[in-house]
């Protein structure tokens, strides 16, 4: 059964009674109804008591029943923290209590609320901690009661993602005022986004009592919600929240595991208002709930919540919600009305000639709870004699449930987020929102409308304004004003034995905020921060305004000169999951890759590129490395280096800008000639390097380094923005594939399959640059000598990039040519004394410590960088990126250990790092590059290195390069 | 030098893109995506570029970020006040477009690109593709806002796009051009955020 309390038809606007769930709660079966959530089925189970309060273990149950409190906190197999009056239930789903020390029902920590007296706000500030030490011994038991809930270690994420949506007007919240905003403007030609947190449009349509027959709020629900959900020009989120507000009307909306990135012309926060609560003691016992919640149970859950219920009100709405209980079978005794008279004498009439009586002046000074304190048993009503002052005795009434409203408080989240300005006026205890940037309204009940008819007039206001902006003609409506009073201005009742809760997320009593105020911090803010008020899941949604009304009166000042606590996003909890989504990773690949693979490749990032490290498997890394490297030295080889960036320089001033650009002179590099090419930054910096190809006097291609050239590329059209040469520049590395055949039978590979080029050491010399064909593919055709042996990189255009690999491979079979990798190419440029920028560089390193002033053209009037270039190289010399040498037995460097200034003073500078490193079987022993001292740069001298393990190795400083220094092999004839 | 003919050999070209890990779920989708990435286009930049298209008989949009079907199965993309893309949506037009860019060696001002080789190329059908694209797009591609002809530079999840809509006899469809080294991680992204449109 789903609970012997439903109620007839129509109640029950959420749930499907055809259609029953199980779910277990605390191990406990239990049925409810599709659309039910996990609270309301509990309550038509008669389970009022869901969780345990955070500090002192107090048994709670719904307040709100919209997930606007921390009351329902409860634990799912996978995800702790979930609110029960929000979530739905599921079929098998287990759901357990949280936060307790035994069980929901016999909570052993129930018993901190003794000790509450040793527990004042901000006690944790200041104890703890003394005497020294004793933090060790507090912290295990701490951290054993710190936290909620239980995350599952074991949980598999599941598919989230994000969607963009554009409107014109987006609505948030489908309430009277947001389906009147979103229908008027969508009459006249808008396109309208409307948001509603709930499962069903109406707002407080659902639940809310307008009248005193009852009937106008389902009439003009059934109404709204029709016009709208047949509207072409409105499209409708429900069960989805807007959780921010950014510039713009940038407004992220989570629905189900999917957030929309909203970007709306016009947005429209017709938000509503939280139902405020009643400060007195006892006032978190089960069974004490907002006067919405009550209603909400039976109009959207059809749910009669108890028997016999107390109305505790500051305004006319608790007449008609204790008519509302009447309807339902819940016997009402009394109203206690905390005012001296009612507003509409006929909602007083009304009441009366049901029975009830009414108790003017008059508060609930203390819930009494059962004896096993899991329910309400009884309400003790006091007179009020002052402002906040009540007399000494009243009367005891038992009850099951007390339904409470002080009055509302907007939902100013999203606004105040926005910019806006919340300000309350203490004569009339009323908020206005003021400040609002452009394109940014509010209306309804946010607006301090509390009137069906100004609620519904107000929407449409707003959506006038909207379309004004737009553009669109729409009929201008008459704004009408509202001066309902539904905000008593002090319904709090401290009591001397405390437990009247200000904020029940953190178990804070009224005398905590005043206290905090005594110990110094008279801003709200500050007393935020030292009593965490308002800090808990429901971010001050009800505590907010009583905290204000407490500090302004303990500081002697108004509320309005209080002010409120900040509002920040998100509006609730949000998962990582949603704001991660579905996750992006951009990876490229060359056109060779798939050969990578067939060729079992290691594969590794280098950047957002995937390349071969070496053809093998990582267990046998080093080894295959050296037999890559000798291959390469011995025979040839050939490696993909299609990820190496490439861009086009073309035009009448293409010399001059590639003059301008790097440190070397271009102006006469002949045509068919390379060149090497070092950038540097406006700092001096190195920071990138290449070749340069001159195809013609008006043509360059210029190589970039793989992680470096989409920024090259983007300095390059920023500083021509300025000197406006006649160029034009093109980021061509996607365009062009390339592989280099290096090796000493490099030639006769080329040969085989280039047939228009002549690769003899005269007709293709070493820098050399040639364009040619291979099967018809037109190519460019590099002699370089980056591994230090005869090598040719070959560009092609990326389409025939695997066409050209594979005939290639073909023709290099014969000369047993393999392919090698990109850590067998970092071993041999390193044998030769090459350096990668960005490995062999950081962010300090200058031409000069690089030993690179031979390719700085000092004679040329200007490059980038030029000046500080001089400066820096002017200055006293500090460190020096040299070479290295170990024995091949000695502890091997890495890159990124740290060279040392001394190598027995432990306290000792460090002067460098090593930046390469590796073993060379062609030279029997570890070598590297390092930053080392100034002093330490001797060649022939040796400096210390700390490895792994705090061990100290000597490396001895090696002139570079290690291999082949009279270059003889690259220029091979 | 400098007589790169970056249409020849059309034969030989290869798209690097492997279409076996996505069968499944772009099979179930409505949405349908072609890759066109072998296709012949070129492409031409300059201050001359718009005069010299328009004497080969190349009509040219009259505003950037607008593109335009011309005879047959030729598209126009204008990207800014002087870059055109030519594009053959059915590889038809290879031999009109390599003519235009042997022609296009050597006149002043005019610079020719190479967009045949640095992107890919897909042509996305179906009544959802706008909807799909937005969960992949910060750019409203929707038809009252992306009319046909219009041409949208952008991100595609996360990868530098190219989208333009246009329209023949089967219907509107959707050109996207992004990365040519990306190809493969942005069909199967492209593939996973059409998925659910069956």
């Amino acid at each position: 059964m789903s609970g012997h309390n439903r109620l007839p038809a129509p109640s029950g606007l959420y749930i499907n009674r055809d259609k029953s769930v199980n779910f277990t709660f605390e191990g406990k079966s239990y049925q409810g109804l599709e659309g039910d959530t996990i609270a309301s089925a509990l309550i038509a189970n008669d389970q009022w008591l869901m969780s345990r309060s955070f500090k002192y273990h107090r048994p709670r149950g719904p307040l709100t029943m919209a997930g606007q409190d921390a009351n329902t906190l409860v634990q799912l197999k996978s995800e702790p923290n979930v609110l029960a009056d929000r979530q739905n239930i599921a079929a098998n789903m287990d759901v357990m209590g949280q936060n307790y020390n035994g069980s929901l029902e016999k909570d052993k920590d129930d018993k901190l609320g003794y000790a509450g007296r040793f527990m004042p706000v901000g006690f944790y500030y200041r104890a703890f901690y003394k005497p020294a030490g004793i933090w060790d011994k507090w912290e295990p038991f701490i951290r054993k009661k710190a936290g909620l809930g239980f995350a599952d270690l074991t949980f598999k994420p599941v598919y989230h993602d994000k969607a963009y949506l554009f409107h014109d007007v987006a609505v948030i919240g489908a309430g009277p005022a947001g389906l009147a905003a979103a229908l008027k403007a969508a009459n006249a030609g808008a396109s309208v986004l409307l948001v509603d947190e709930n499962p069903v449009l109406g707002g407080a349509l659902t639940y809310h009592r307008f009248d005193i027959e009852g009937v106008c709020a389902s009439a003009l629900r059934t109404k709204l919600t029709h016009d709208v959900l047949n509207h072409s020009n409105i499209r409708v989120l429900t069960s989805a929240t807007c959780n921010g507000w950014f510039t713009d009307n940038y407004l992220p909306v989570i629905q189900g595991n999917r957030m929309f990135k909203v970007r709306a012309k016009q947005c429209i926060v017709a938000s509503g208002a939280f139902e405020q609560h009643v400060v007195f003691r006892n006032n978190d016992v089960p069974g004490v709930v907002m006067s919405s919640a009550a209603m909400r149970l039976m109009s959207q859950y059809a749910i009669k919540p108890a028997n016999k219920a107390v109305m505790l009100t500051g305004n006319d709405d608790g007449y008609l919600c204790a008519l509302e209980l009447i309807k339902h079978g819940v016997s009402v005794p009394v109203i206690v009305d905390m005012r001296k008279q009612v507003d509409d004498p006929a909602l007083y009439d009304a009441v009366v000639d049901l029975g009830i009586n009414v108790l003017f002046e008059s508060t609930v000074y203390e819930a009494v709870p059962s004896a096993d304190k899991k329910r309400l048993a009884a309400v003790q009503i006091h007179k009020i004699t002052g402002k906040g002052q009540v007399a000494a005795n009243g009367i005891s009434l038992p009850c099951e449930l007390l339904c409470m409203s002080a009055g509302y408080m907007p939902v100013y989240q999203l606004l105040c987020q926005a910019g806006a300005k919340l300000s309350y006026d203490d004569a009339s205890a009323r908020f206005a929102l003021t400040n609002l940037p452009k394109n940014l309204y509010v209306a309804g009940s946010a607006n301090g409308m509390h009137e069906l008819n100004a609620v519904i007039n107000d929407g449409e206001v707003a959506a006038h304004t909207c379309l004004s902006s737009l553009g669109l003609a729409s009929d201008s409506p008459e704004s009408i004003a509202c001066q309902r009073h539904t905000n008593f201005p002090w319904p709090i009742f401290k009591h001397p034995k405390g437990k009247d809760f200000v904020d029940f997320d953190e178990d804070l009593q009224a005398k905590d905020i005043i206290n905090a105020t005594r110990l110094g911090y008279r801003d709200v803010q500050l007393v935020k921060r030292f009593s965490t008020v308002g800090m808990g899941p429901s971010q001050g949604r009800h505590s907010a305004l009583p905290t204000a009304r407490l500090v302004a009166e303990a500081t002697h000042r108004s509320v309005t000169e209080t002010g409120v606590t900040t509002a920040r996003p998100p509006f609730v909890p949000e998962k990582l999951a949603h704001i991660a989504g579905r996750i992006f990773s951009p990876h490229r690949f060359t056109p060779m890759h798939q050969r990578h693979l067939e060729l079992g490749a290691h594969m590794i990032p280098a950047g957002i590129w995937r390349r071969p490290a070496y053809y093998g498997k990582p267990a046998d890394r080093d080894a295959i490395i050296q037999q890559e490297a000798t291959m390469v030295r011995n025979a040839v080889g050939m490696i993909d280096v299609s990820t190496l960036g490439g861009l086009e320089v073309r035009g009448p001033d293409a010399a001059e800008f590639v003059n301008r650009i790097y440190t070397f002179g271009f102006l006469k590099q002949p045509v068919g000639k390379t060149r090497y090419a070092v950038l540097t930054n406006e700092q001096g910096v190195v920071v990138d390097d290449g070749v340069s190809c001159r195809i013609a006097e008006d043509h360059f291609y210029i190589t970039a380094t793989t992680s470096g050239v989409d920024a090259v590329y983007r300095e390059m059209t920023k500083w021509n923005a300025q000197w406006r040469l006649s160029v034009d520049i093109a980021n061509v590395s996607a365009a062009f594939s390339a592989v280099n055949v290096a090796g000493p039978l490099a030639r006769k590979v080329l040969d085989k399959v280039c047939s228009d080029v002549d690769f003899s050491n005269e007709s293709f010399p070493y820098l050399a640059y040639r364009e040619g064909t291979i099967q018809g593919v037109p190519v460019r055709l590099l002699r370089v000598g980056f591994v230090g042996e005869l090598g040719y990189e070959i560009h092609m255009p990326t389409l025939f990039g695997e066409a050209l690999w594979d005939l290639l491979m073909e023709a290099g079979a014969e000369f047993n040519m393999k392919p090698f990798g990109v850590e067998t190419q970092r071993l041999l440029r390193l044998e030769k004394g090459h350096i990668i920028v960005s490995q062999d560089t950081d962010g300090m390193s200058h031409p000069g410590e690089l030993s690179l002033g031979w390719a700085v053209n000092r004679k040329k009037p200007f490059f980038i960088g030029s000046r500080s270039v001089d400066i820096v190289m002017a200055r006293k010399q500090t460190r020096k990126l040299v070479g290295f040498k170990l024995s091949a037995h000695s502890t091997r460097p890495k890159e990124g250990h740290i060279v040392l200034a001394a190598a027995n003073q432990v306290d000792c500078a460090i002067t460098g790092n090593v930046t390469s490193s590796e073993y060379s079987s062609t030279l029997g022993a570890n070598i590297g590059m390092a930053f080392v001292g100034i002093d330490q740069q001797e060649v022939g001298s040796t400096f210390p290195i700390r490895v792994d393990g705090g061990e100290v190795v000597m490396a001895e400083v090696v002139k570079l390069p290690f291999y082949d220094a009279g270059n003889a092999r690259q220029e091979v004839i | 030098m400098d007589l790169f003919n970056l249409s020849a050999a059309p034969d030989l070209r290869k798209s690097m893109l492997d279409l076996a890990s996505t069968k499944a779920k772009a099979t179930r989708s409505s949405i349908k995506m072609q890759d066109c990435t072998v296709f012949s286009r070129a492409g031409f930049r300059g201050t001359g570029a718009e005069a010299f298209l328009a004497s080969h008989g190349i009509a040219i949009p009259t505003k950037p970020n607008e593109s335009l079907s011309c005879q047959a199965s030729l598209v126009v993309l204008r990207l800014s006040r002087s870059e055109f893309w030519i594009i053959s949506t059915d590889n038809s037009e290879h031999a009109k477009i390599e003519a235009l860019e042997v022609a296009a060696m050597g006149v002043e001002n005019v610079y020719p690109l190479y967009c045949q080789h640095s992107h890919a190329c897909f042509m996305l059908t179906g009544a959802e593709t706008e909807n799909m694209f937005s969960k992949v797009c910060g750019v409203d591609l929707r038809n009252n806002v992306f009319p046909v002809g219009a041409v949208a530079q952008t991100s595609v999840a996360r990868t530098g796009a190219i989208v333009t809509k246009q329209t023949h006899a089967q219907g509107d469809y959707f050109l996207l051009f992004a990365d040519i080294a990306s190809v493969q991680y942005l069909w199967e992204a492209l593939t996973d955020a059409a998925a659910e449109f069956v």
